[in-house]
């Protein structure tokens, strides 16, 4: 076990996160976190790139699944799909707080602005 | 959610967040999506930032409890634990090194494919470099009073908090201003003489063999090889009838101007020829006049109504043209010259003009 974990450990210095090292070292400076081993940063990034990209999937099934139901519904089946199909998947808030929820994070969105008479 | 920034340091903060938000960005653009709602990327990288603050407390905390304060990667294993969704069978006799985390992490690497970020980056936050303000030792200077110290940073110069008189800074004498302005307008003066007889001269050539006037040897050679303006090729089609002065009509070369250029015959005067041919040839009286202005404006011609008042101008104004040039030379020979001197070829240079004027205005 120790040794799969070294053997992890060098395996982290060919790989480049996603999420750059300075990002990471600033905000490790900023909650204390002092690694005077560059493995440990690349361990860090990874991990949260790890986390985002599981959020990410999951507003995709979530996306995918609202998509497939509103091409169930009759009336707009054409239009609702069609935006999917046409290669424009865009990640919205909801599907994202769907996706968060199950991660333990709580993010509501409003859901209109009162602004101005036009828009509320 | 809240934004991750703990009072005043919003500003430095900002930086982190947009480049966390590229990178969340790059993220979903891996996992599939097309784009992504602004307000979802904000959100995703306020959680991403979340995270990292997280992970790097818990591990700080760990490393805390066990008396370090460098963390290391059990620590960092511990705090995945405590931060990432909850293992399905916690088990605190299980190494650590079988952590679920630990081995989801390892598969994430194994099967994903990297992701470099889009942009270098430099490392922040960018610290500036304050000066220390130097001390008495640094500055050479003794401390006023024996009780300063010598290391300590030096008093603020005078001018800093005393109002002192500021005097112009006087590069040069006011008599060398004076005969600098003279000299300059001296030379100011000459171009304008050499520009006024070149015109004067041109006409006294297109004339000459109408006249049959030796105007002397100031008319340029070659350029009168055409002599008569009627005969001097056409103009081209939209050639504009400008001066062209540029012909070394002078003795010595024009003194710095044009020297040695190869002369022409000016197509102004080609202009007027005609002109001063009908109306030397019609009434006398009737003529045009382009009245040169006493002394100042250079480009006119002044041509007078009739024939035998154009000659005597045109003689007068070639022996004028003579004196000039001679002027003008003595004026180049001279080196220094002083106010006076300066004063005095201008009175008779203003007596010349006014002369001059006065033929025009007596001749017609």
């Amino acid at each position: 076990d120790d040794a799969m974990l070294v053997d992890f450990l060098a395996t982290l210095d060919d790989y480049i996160p996603a999420i750059p090292e300075e990002l990471v070292e600033y905000y490790l400076a900023a909650g204390g976190f002092q690694a005077h081993d560059s493995r440990l940063t690349r361990l860090v990034a990874v991990a949260t790139q790890k986390f985002v990209s599981e959020v990410a999937s999951d507003a995709l099934q979530h996306s995918k699944v609202r998509s497939k139901s509103a091409a169930a519904a009759p009336s707009s089946g054409g239009s609702a799909k069609d935006p999917k199909h046409g290669g424009r998947i865009v990640l919205t808030s909801d599907d994202l707080a769907a996706a968060l929820r199950e991660f333990g994070v709580n993010v509501k969105r409003q859901e209109y602005y009162a602004d101005s008479a036009v828009a509320g | 959610m809240g934004g991750g920034s703990s009072g005043g340091s919003s500003s430095r903060d900002e930086f982190g967040r947009i480049v966390a938000k590229m990178a969340v960005a790059q993220i979903c653009e891996s996992v599939g999506f097309h784009s992504i709602q602004a307000s979802a990327m904000e959100t995703l990288a306020d959680v991403a930032i979340r995270y990292l603050r997280d992970l790097a407390r818990a591990a700080h905390f760990y490393s805390n409890l066990a008396a370090r304060i460098e963390s290391n990667a059990f620590d960092l294993i511990m705090a995945m634990e405590d931060v990432g969704p909850a293992p399905p069978a916690a088990d605190p006799s299980r190494p650590i090194a079988r952590s679920s985390a630990l081995r989801e992490v390892m598969r994430f690497v194994e099967y994903s494919e990297e992701i470099p970020f889009a942009r270098p980056l430099p490392r922040f936050p960018v610290a500036k470099k304050r000066l220390a303000a130097p001390s008495f030792a640094q500055l050479g200077e003794a401390p006023p009073g024996s009780h300063i110290p010598s290391w300590l940073p030096a008093l603020p110069d005078p001018h800093t908090y005393r109002h002192t008189p500021v005097w112009p800074d006087r590069k040069r004498e006011p008599a060398a201003n004076r005969l600098e302005q003279a000299r300059q307008r001296r030379k100011a003066e000459s171009s304008l003489v050499a520009l006024h007889s070149r015109l004067s001269s041109t006409a006294s050539m297109v004339f000459k063999d109408r006249e049959k006037e030796n105007s002397g040897s100031e008319e340029n050679g070659s350029g009168s090889g055409s002599g008569n303006a009627f005969l001097a090729p056409p103009l081209a089609a939209g050639a504009k009838e400008l001066m062209v002065v540029q012909f070394g009509g002078f003795k010595d070369g024009g003194g710095g101007e044009n020297a040695g250029v190869v002369p022409q015959v000016p197509s102004i005067v080609e202009a007027f020829a005609s002109v001063v041919e009908s109306a030397s040839n019609g009434n006398g009286d009737g003529g045009l006049e382009i009245q040169d202005g006493g002394g100042g404006n250079e480009n006119g011609l002044a041509l007078a109504g009739s024939k035998g008042v154009f000659a005597k101008r045109i003689l007068a104004a070639s022996k004028q043209q003579q004196q000039q040039q001679q002027q003008l030379l003595k004026r180049q020979r001279s080196s220094v010259a002083n106010a006076e001197d300066d004063k005095d070829e201008r009175k008779k240079r203003a007596e010349q003009i006014i002369t001059q004027g006065m033929d025009t205005m007596a001749a017609s």
